[in-house]
């Protein structure tokens, strides 16, 4: 994998860039993270209104800089492909030419669609099969989600691995993530 | 072993067991412009508000009531007694959860005309709401495992009691290890205070870390591990750093020197007043990190963006976070700055503000988040602190 020497995070929340910034460190990246999440009101509404902004900066900067942009953004009750269409819908809405071309194939721009939330994925992705329609939010307190997130983080290390064969209770929008981040420069390790 | 046990040295050297410990509560009545406030800190929290909305003068309620236990100085003066307060008695109360089981100390100090020093109205601490000390009237009250009371003994009002009662109950020595782990920190950069001069080696940090050359050099013995991820890190956020080591001067002095990489690859010394303030703020806040925030101990810091360059901000609270979440630590930041402000307030601010009678109320930040605004700009118009 060629590591990035800057790593942008869009994100909803404080959990979610947590858990992906541990997965940047299981990667080898511990340097050169910049996370924006949510500073106020609606995370989802913040993510939407950041994208064309930070896909017009990475397109800016990706000459000059090796950089990956991921974005994170919560179905919530939506599906995967419903939430990346209205980021795709934000860039062509755009009255900046440039932005009005969908992620093309050579971008390390990933978009990661946790359904319903970034819990169902921690519960996922520490061996626990979870439902992709319920929310788990309130099964756990504050301190028992952040518990998760760390060994949370290293699964997706492992199944971004050449030929891994993901689990059974894997669900389809944790497939398509990993398939996300395999495009960030290649499956990898 | 239990699964929560993590065997470890205190900051005092001590070896303990302990459970990932918290300081739950804090309650402060009649000192400066607390009047009867109770706080009750989260694992990762900002505080932010006003200047003079109380923040700083919660840290400084802690080290104070540290520095009485402790016995290194009385800093409850008349001069910290809320003005428009009659009352003759300040209270602090810390509560903590260890192991379990809920330590709540507390310390009532009396103000009267007829003395001339203030004094221990009532200080004691329980266990789960069963005394395990207490000290009254001058008189100290000792206390056995089962909350019997064991012996009394005359003490000077004037003076904490609470370390005499170690060896009565094994709950006071828990509860006083405890709080050598209870830090704040409001770190002066200036090089007139942030001494170069380690001829002794310190065991615990100043709240200022005036002393970071002696807590170096004693860290450098008894944590060489530390000392390499700190090194390591440091590397990271400082340009063309190389490493920090002590030298003799001619005056027999030792002095903390910090090493970088000059042009054309020389290696250049420099002392730590020839940093500048941010150089040596950086240094301070991942020592702050690596050697106290990573032992999951309870931190308080007050303003750790002074002096930071804003690209440097967020990797330390990155590391932080991490540090926190890793070890079980606490972490308490207050500040100002829009770059903290927008980042954790709205998950994690809690907004101090005065009332019309002058006293400090807290609400979380979210129930003023409304605007639509960034937090930094809602508080720069002033429609959060209301």
């Amino acid at each position: 994998m060629s590591k990035p020497t800057a790593v942008v995070l869009l994100c909803e929340d404080n959990p979610t860039s947590v858990f992906l910034r541990s997965y940047l460190k299981e990667c080898g990246i511990f340097r050169g993270v910049r996370v924006n999440s949510t500073p106020s009101g609606s995370g989802f509404d913040w993510v939407l209104q950041q994208y064309p902004i930070e896909v017009n900066a990475y397109r800016q900067s990706k000459a000059r800089i090796r950089i990956w942009l991921i974005v994170t953004i919560d179905a919530d009750t939506k599906t995967v492909v419903s939430r990346t269409n209205q980021l795709d819908s934000k860039l062509k809405q755009s009255e900046n030419a440039r932005l009005r071309e969908f992620r093309v194939q050579d971008e390390n721009i990933a978009r990661l669609v946790p359904r319903r939330n970034i819990e169902t994925w921690l519960l996922v992705l520490t061996g626990t099969a979870a439902d992709e329609e319920r929310n788990y939010k309130k099964t756990k307190d504050k301190e028992e989600w952040q518990e998760l997130t760390k060994p949370a983080s290293q699964q997706p290390y492992a199944w971004t691995r050449r030929n891994t064969q993901l689990p059974a209770h894997c669900i389809e929008s944790l497939r398509l993530a990993v398939r996300e981040l395999n495009h960030l420069s290649g499956p990898s390790h | 072993m239990k699964g929560w046990e993590v065997k470890r040295g205190a900051a005092n050297g001590r070896q303990s067991t302990y459970n990932p410990a918290m300081l739950k509560r804090l309650y402060i009545d009649n000192f400066r412009c607390f009047v009867n406030f109770e706080y009750k800190p989260e694992r990762k929290q900002l505080l932010l508000g006003a200047n003079g909305s109380g923040k700083s003068s919660l840290l400084d309620a802690i080290l104070f009531v540290k520095w009485f236990i402790t016995g290194d100085e009385n800093d409850f003066t008349q001069k910290t007694r809320t003005r428009w307060d009659p009352g003759p008695h300040q209270v602090v109360e810390l509560e903590a959860e260890l192991e379990g089981k809920t330590f709540l100390y507390r310390l009532e100090i009396r103000y009267s005309p007829e003395e001339q020093l203030p004094s221990v109205n009532l200080e004691k601490l329980t266990v789960s709401g069963t005394p395990v000390f207490e000290f009254a009237s001058g008189e100290v009250h000792f206390f056995g495992n089962g909350g019997s009371q064991v012996s009394n003994l005359k003490w000077k009002a004037t003076e904490s009691a609470l370390r005499l009662a170690q060896q009565s109950n094994p709950h006071v020595g828990r509860f006083l290890e405890w709080l050598d782990t209870v830090h704040c920190f409001q770190i002066d950069p200036y090089f007139d205070v942030m001494e170069e001069k380690a001829d002794t080696e310190d065991a615990l940090p100043e709240y200022n870390l005036s002393n970071l050359a002696p807590w170096y050099r004693h860290l450098l013995l008894v944590d060489p591990e530390g000392n390499a991820r700190f090194l390591s890190e440091l590397k990271e956020a400082l340009n063309n750093f190389l490493a920090l080591r002590f030298s003799q001067e001619d005056d027999g002095v030792r002095k903390l020197r910090a090493d970088f990489l000059a042009q054309g690859k020389k290696r250049i010394t420099l002392s730590l007043s020839e940093l500048s303030d941010g150089q040596r703020m950086l240094m301070g806040l991942y020592m702050v990190l690596h050697f106290v925030i990573a032992k999951g101990h309870t931190v308080i810091l007050d303003e750790p963006d002074n002096f930071v360059s804003l690209r440097e901000i967020q990797p330390w609270l990155h590391a932080a976070e991490d540090a926190v979440l890793e070890n079980k630590g606490q972490l308490i930041l207050i500040s100002h700055h829009p770059e903290i402000l927008n980042y954790w307030a709205r998950e994690f601010g809690l907004l101090f503000f005065r009332e019309e009678n002058g006293q400090v109320r807290t609400k979380p930040y979210s129930e003023v988040a409304d605007t639509g605004l960034e937090p930094a700009e809602t508080i720069a118009r002033g429609w959060g602190d209301e």
